[in-house]
C-alpha cells in the first residue's frame, strides 16, 4: 500500500536531478518497472520521486572503435533490438531481450536494472561478462566502477544515496564472443532458476584463448563471477574436457537457496548444465 | 457464422463500466485491517491512531455492526468483522472509511490489535489428526451447515457414495490393482479484475449494490439474510465483470460495505488490490486424493475407492451448493462402467484461506487423480492407456456408477478422435518425447431459472433485457444470436441490455456450465410469447420453468504431446488436443473460446499455478509470483469436434464451459511418464521433480 502523499519531480538536467535527490526518502525513477515492484512490496516508501525521463543526456547509445556507451535511461527493448550491439555484445542483447515481457522491456532501463540489484536479473551477468563499467555522478563528483565490483549484497550496491548512474561503458574487444542463457522451466515470464553469461576472448590469431568470463544470476545474493571456472577454460584452451571441468567447478562458486524456482541442490546442478551450454554457445 | 461479441467494443475502448469505475456522490472508501495471525484470540483493538489520520471518517469493529455478523453462500460461518478469534490471515478485524482509498488503506494499517496467538492448523491432514486444534467449536450450529457432531471436529462437509466394504471386497478379487495418492495445490481463479464493490444504503431502507458478482439474485438474498432486509428492496445494479472462472460468485466485500454504508450514511466503495485478492478471496481447494482401482483379467473395472481430503480453509461459507461439497470429486468415475465404487469427499476446516468455486469445482483435482491412476493401472496390467479406457467407457443404454442413464455416451468416439490426430509438432533435438491421454465427462445441468424481457421499440429496434451478468464468456452475445435467428432481425437492430435485479424476476447466476442452456430456453419462450402476444402489446416477459431433457452429458478426451530435456527435467508441452463431444453450437467462436481457454487453464493448473500456501500463509503475493500461463508458454492447441450429439433444450446443445480444463493435468502427467518413465503425482509438475525422478529411476 502506497503512502498517502508522494512528490513527483521531473528534472531536465543532471544538476537539477542531483539537487532534487538530496531530500529525505527521495528516489530516482527510470522506467518504473523495478521501482513499482519495490513500492508494492513496501521495500521503499519514497516521499519524493525524481523521474529521469526528461533528461535527454541519458538516453543515447554511442559506439566507437574502442567503446560502447549506453545511457542509463536506454530501454531494454532499444538495446535488444540494436543490430550493431547484437554483433558486438550478443550476451547483452540476448539478456535485454528476454526479461519480463514486451511491455516491461519497453519501459525498463539499463540504469534501473543495475541499481535494483535483484540477483535474479538477467542483464547484470551479461554486462559483467563483458567487463562493463558503471559511470556515476553525484554532488561530490563523478566516478567509474567496474560492474564486477558494483554489487555488495541482495538489493545492495556501492552507490551512495544520492548517486546517479549516468551511463554504462563496455569495451569493444577484438575476437570476443559472448552468450547469455537463462533457464526458466515454469514460465517464460518468470525470473530464471539460473542464468549464465559467458564471454571468450581469443588472441589476435583467433586461436589461443586469452580471457574467459563466466557470470551467473539467480544463484546467490549478487551476480556470481566464476573465476576458477574461467581459469580452467583458459588453461585447457576450451578443449571439451576443460569445459566440463569448468562447468563442474561452477557448483562450488554459486550459493543458491531453496525457493519455488528450485531447491538449492537443483539450482547448483542446473548451474553446471547451463554453464556448459553457455560456453559451447560462445565457442560454436 | 459467429456473431461479434457485443461487449467487445466497450471493453476495448474503456467505456465498459466495471464495479471499480462506479463513482457516486458523497461516496467514501473502505479498507480492512486483516488479521496478523492465522490463528489467534483478539485481546484488544485500538483504533485511536487510525481515527486521527486526516480524511478518516470512521473506524469500525465487530461491536459496531448494525446487523448480523455472519454471512455465507450456504453455510453462514464467515464473519464480516471478527469479534474474538481470528481463523486466517484474511480475517477482517477492523474497517476504515475515509475520503480516499489511499487514506483508508493507510489508516487500516494504523489500527493496533493485540493478539494472543493460538496454534494453527496449516494443512488438511492435521485438521483430522487425533486431538486436533479445533477451529470452530460447533460448526454444526451455523445456519446452512451440513457438519454434524458425530463427524468429529473440523469438518466442513462430508459426502459419501457407495459402500467401502463392497468396493474393497470387489478389489480383493481383481486381477490387477493400483493404489496411489495424488496431490494438487491451492489455486486462484486468475481473473484480471480484482474484486470490488460499491454499496449505497438509503435511509428508507433500500440498498443499491454494484459488485464483482455473477449471481445478483443470490447476492440479494444473502445480503437480505444478514441485515434483515427484504431482498426486493435490494437492487443489484448491472456491471461488467473482468473475468470470473468461478471466483465471482461469493459476496466478496459487499456484506462489510453494506454495514459501513448503513453506519456512515454514505455510499461506500471498496476495491481490493491484487495482492489482497490473492490473499483474501476464495480459490480452488488443495486436494489429497487416495485412489484404488482394480480390473479383472480382461481389463474391466471390478471396483474402486476414491477418498478425497480437501483443504476448505477457515470458513465453509464460500461453497454454494446444499451439500457444501464439490460435485467434481463425487463424479470422479462418471465416464466409466464401474460396478462397485466408493467415493468420499471430505472437506475440512484449517487456518488457511477459505476455498470456494473455481471452474468445474472439484473436477480438475478428481480427474488428475482418477485419470493418472487409470494410466498407472494400464501400464501395470499391460493393457496400455487407450485399451484400458476403451474397455471401460460406457456404451449407450448403460447406467453409470451414479444410477443415471444418459441419452448417449460418446467417450469411445472422442478417445479415438484425440488419439488419431497427425503428429505435427517438432521435438527439440535430444529431448524425450511422450504422449498422454485423459478423459473427462460432465453431466448436463438442469435448466436454470432465468428470465428475459423482449420489447419492440417504435423504430423497429428490439431491446432484450436480461438478468445475466457478462462474466467474459459471452452469454449476452448468445442471446442476440438467438433473437437474430429466431425473429429474423439483423444484429444491429437488437440491443441486449443487462438490467438490475429490480427489473426482472429471477436468475440463477452465471456458472455450472448452464448459461447457454438457460438462455436458449428463455429466448425460445420469449419468441413463442412474442409471436402469440395479444394485439397492441409491444413487450413480453418470460421465465424458465422447464424440465431438462436429460439426464445427459458431454465427454472431452485430451491428448498431450510433451518433450522433456533429459539433462534438466524441463518439460515443454508441445500440443494439447481436445476432442469434444458436441451437439449443435450456438456461437462457434464463443464455443471455441471455451475449449481453448479451458485447455490453457488446465495447462496452467498442470504445470505452474500454485498459491504457494505454506505455514497458513499465501506466499504468492503478486502476479509475478502467482504464475499464470502467458502466450509464450502456450502449447499448440488443437480442437477436434465430434458433432451430431444429442443435446438438450430447444437448440439441442451440450455444455462446454467446464470440459476442457479438467483432464489436462492428468494428460500432461501421463505424457511425462510416457516420455521419461517418471510418475508425477503432485501438481504443478516441476522440472525438478522430473529431474529427480529420472536420476532416481522412479517410475
Amino acid at each position: 500500500m502506497p503512502s498517502t502523499k508522494t512528490e513527483f519531480l521531473a528534472p531536465t538536467s543532471i544538476d537539477e536531478a542531483l539537487q532534487a535527490i538530496s531530500y529525505e526518502d527521495a528516489i530516482f525513477l527510470g522506467g518504473g518497472t523495478s521501482t513499482a515492484l519495490l513500492y508494492k512490496t513496501r521495500l521503499i516508501e519514497p516521499s519524493r520521486v525524481v523521474w529521469l525521463g526528461a533528461l535527454r543526456d541519458l538516453s543515447g547509445i554511442s559506439i566507437s572503435k574502442n567503446e560502447i556507451r549506453i545511457g542509463s535511461m536506454v530501454s531494454m527493448s532499444k538495446i535488444s533490438q540494436s543490430n550493431e550491439l547484437s554483433q558486438l555484445v550478443p550476451a547483452l542483447t540476448t539478456a535485454a531481450g528476454v526479461i519480463g515481457n514486451a511491455r516491461v522491456r519497453a519501459m525498463a532501463t539499463i540504469g534501473g536494472a543495475l541499481a535494483h540489484a535483484d540477483p535474479r536479473q538477467d542483464v547484470p551477468p551479461a554486462l559483467i561478462a563483458l567487463d562493463a563499467v558503471v559511470a556515476t555522478k553525484s554532488s561530490g563528483g563523478s566516478r567509474e566502477v567496474p560492474l564486477a565490483e558494483f554489487y555488495e549484497g541482495f538489493l545492495e550496491t556501492v552507490l551512495a544515496e544520492s548517486e546517479l548512474i549516468t551511463e554504462v561503458k563496455i569495451p569493444v574487444v577484438a575476437n570476443r564472443r559472448s552468450a547469455y542463457l537463462r533457464y526458466t522451466p515454469t514460465s517464460e515470464g518468470d525470473y530464471p532458476t539460473v542464468g549464465v553469461a559467458a564471454s571468450v576472448t581469443y588472441d589476435s590469431n583467433n586461436k589461443a584463448i586469452k580471457d574467459v568470463r563466466i557470470v551467473l544470476c539467480g544463484v546467490g545474493q549478487t551476480p556470481i563471477l566464476a573465476t576458477d571456472s574461467a581459469q580452467k577454460v583458459i588453461e585447457g584452451n576450451a578443449n571439451p574436457e576443460s569445459l566440463r571441468e569448468a562447468a563442474n567447478l561452477v557448483k562450488q562458486a554459486v550459493d543458491p537457496h531453496d525457493d519455488e524456482r528450485g531447491s538449492a541442490d537443483y539450482k547448483r546442478e542446473m548451474s553446471e548444465v547451463f554453464t556448459l551450454r553457455a560456453l559451447r554457445e560462445c565457442l560454436a | 457464422m459467429s456473431e461479434r461479441r457485443i461487449d467487445a467494443v466497450a471493453k476495448a475502448t474503456g467505456i465498459a463500466k466495471y464495479s471499480a469505475d462506479i463513482v457516486l456522490e458523497g461516496m467514501a472508501y473502505a479498507a480492512a485491517t486483516r488479521s496478523a495471525y492465522p490463528s489467534a484470540v483478539i485481546e484488544s483493538i485500538d483504533t485511536s491512531e487510525a481515527e486521527k489520520l486526516e480524511g478518516v471518517i470512521g473506524v469500525f469493529t465487530a461491536k459496531d455492526l448494525p446487523g448480523g455478523n455472519l454471512y455465507g453462500r450456504r453455510v453462514m460461518d464467515v464473519p464480516i468483522l471478527v469479534a474474538d478469534r481470528v481463523r486466517w490471515l484474511g480475517d477482517r478485524v477492523a474497517a476504515v472509511v475515509a475520503t480516499t482509498r489511499e487514506i483508508a488503506e493507510k489508516a487500516a494499517e494504523l489500527v493496533q490489535v493485540t493478539y494472543k496467538e493460538l496454534p494453527a492448523v496449516t494443512n488438511a491432514d492435521d485438521a483430522i489428526a487425533p486431538n486436533p486444534v479445533v477451529i470452530h467449536e460447533a460448526p454444526w450450529d451455523y445456519k446452512g451447515a451440513v457438519a454434524k457432531p458425530e463427524m468429529g471436529p473440523n469438518i466442513q462437509a462430508l459426502e459419501i457414495h457407495g459402500s467401502k466394504e463392497k468396493a474393497e471386497q470387489a478389489l480383493s478379487k481383481a486381477a490387477h490393482t493400483i493404489e496411489a495418492t495424488y496431490y494438487t495445490p491451492g489455486d486462484h481463479q486468475g481473473y484480471i479484475e480484482p474484486q470490488a464493490c460499491v454499496v449505497d444504503y438509503k435511509q428508507d431502507g433500500s440498498l443499491r449494490i454494484w459488485a464483482t458478482n455473477k449471481s445478483p439474485y443470490r447476492l440479494r438474498e444473502q445480503i437480505g439474510l444478514v441485515f434483515g432486509l427484504d431482498p426486493k428492496r435490494i437492487e443489484i445494479m448491472p456491471v461488467v465483470l473482468g473475468g470470473d472462472f468461478g471466483g465471482k460468485g461469493a459476496p466478496g466485500e459487499v456484506p462489510l460495505c453494506t454495514a459501513l454504508s448503513i453506519l456512515t450514511k454514505r455510499p461506500i466503495k471498496m476495491a481490493l488490490r491484487y495482492n489482497e485478492d490473492l490473499l483474501a478471496t476464495d480459490g480452488r481447494h488443495a486436494s489429497k486424493i487416495k485412489v484404488k482401482l482394480g480390473i479383472d483379467k480382461e481389463g474391466h473395472f471390478v471396483g474402486g475407492t476414491f477418498e478425497a481430503l480437501l483443504d476448505g480453509g477457515a470458513y465453509a461459507g464460500f461453497k454454494p451448493v446444499p451439500t457444501v461439497n464439490l460435485h467434481g470429486i463425487v463424479d470422479a468415475a462418471i465416464a466409466y462402467r464401474m460396478p462397485e465404487f466408493y467415493v468420499e469427499s471430505k472437506i475440512v476446516y484449517t487456518n488457511n484461506q477459505p476455498k470456494g468455486h473455481m471452474r468445474a469445482p472439484g473436477s480438475p483435482q478428481a480427474a488428475f487423480a482418477f485419470e493418472s491412476a487409470l494410466d498407472e493401472l494400464g501400464k501395470k496390467s499391460g493393457l496400455g492407456p487407450i485399451k484400458i479406457r476403451e474397455m471401460n467407457l460406457l456404451d449407450d443404454g448403460e447406467v453409470n456408477a451414479y444410477g443415471d442413464k444418459w441419452l448417449e455416451y460418446r467417450g469411445k468416439q472422442v478417445l479415438a478422435l484425440a488419439t488419431n490426430q497427425p503428429k505435427e509438432v517438432e521435438v527439440p533435438k535430444g529431448w524425450l518425447y511422450g504422449e498422454g491421454i485423459a478423459i473427462y465427462a460432465r453431466s448436463m445441468p438442469a435448466v436454470p431459472k432465468t428470465s428475459l424481457r423482449l420489447t419492440m421499440q417504435e423504430d423497429g429496434k428490439v431491446v432484450v433485457e436480461v438478468p445475466i451478468p457478462e462474466n467474459g464468456a459471452g452469454g449476452q452475445t448468445v442471446v442476440r444470436e438467438m433473437i437474430r435467428t429466431g425473429l429474423g432481425i439483423e444484429s444491429d437492430k437488437i440491443e441486449v441490455r443487462q438490467v438490475s435485479t429490480s427489473s426482472l424476476p429471477t436468475d440463477a447466476g452465471v456458472g455450472g456450465s448452464r448459461v447457454s442452456l438457460g438462455v436458449t430456453v428463455a429466448v425460445a419462450n420469449a419468441i413463442k410469447a412474442w409471436k402469440e402476444r395479444p394485439a397492441g402489446t409491444n413487450s413480453v416477459e418470460v421465465t424458465t420453468n422447464e424440465e431438462s431433457d436429460g439426464p445427459s452429458g458431454a465427454y472431452c478426451a485430451q491428448l498431450a504431446r510433451v518433450a522433456v530435456d533429459p539433462e534438466t527435467g524441463q518439460l515443454k508441452v508441445l500440443e494439447i488436443i481436445s476432442a469434444v463431444d458436441v451437439a449443435e453450437i450456438v456461437n462457434e467462436k464463443a464455443h471455441q473460446m471455451q475449449i481453448d481457454g479451458g485447455a490453457v487453464m488446465g495447462f496452467g493448473f498442470a504445470v505452474m499455478e500454485d498459491l504457494l500456501e505454506d505455514d497458513a500463509r499465501v506466499w504468492a503475493q503478486s502476479m509475478g509470483e502467482f504464475k499464470l500461463p502467458n502466450m509464450a508458454d502456450l502449447p499448440k492447441l488443437t480442437t477436434v469436434l465430434l458433432r451430431g450429439g444429442k443435446g438438450v433444450g430447444p437448440n439441442n446443445i451440450k455444455s462446454v464451459g467446464e470440459l476442457a480444463n479438467c483432464g489436462t493435468g492428468a494428460a500432461i502427467a501421463n505424457a511425462v511418464t510416457d516420455a521419461t518413465g517418471v510418475r508425477i503425482r503432485r501438481l504443478p509438475i516441476k522440472a525438478e521433480a522430473i529431474y529427480s525422478g529420472m536420476r532416481e529411476g522412479n517410475n
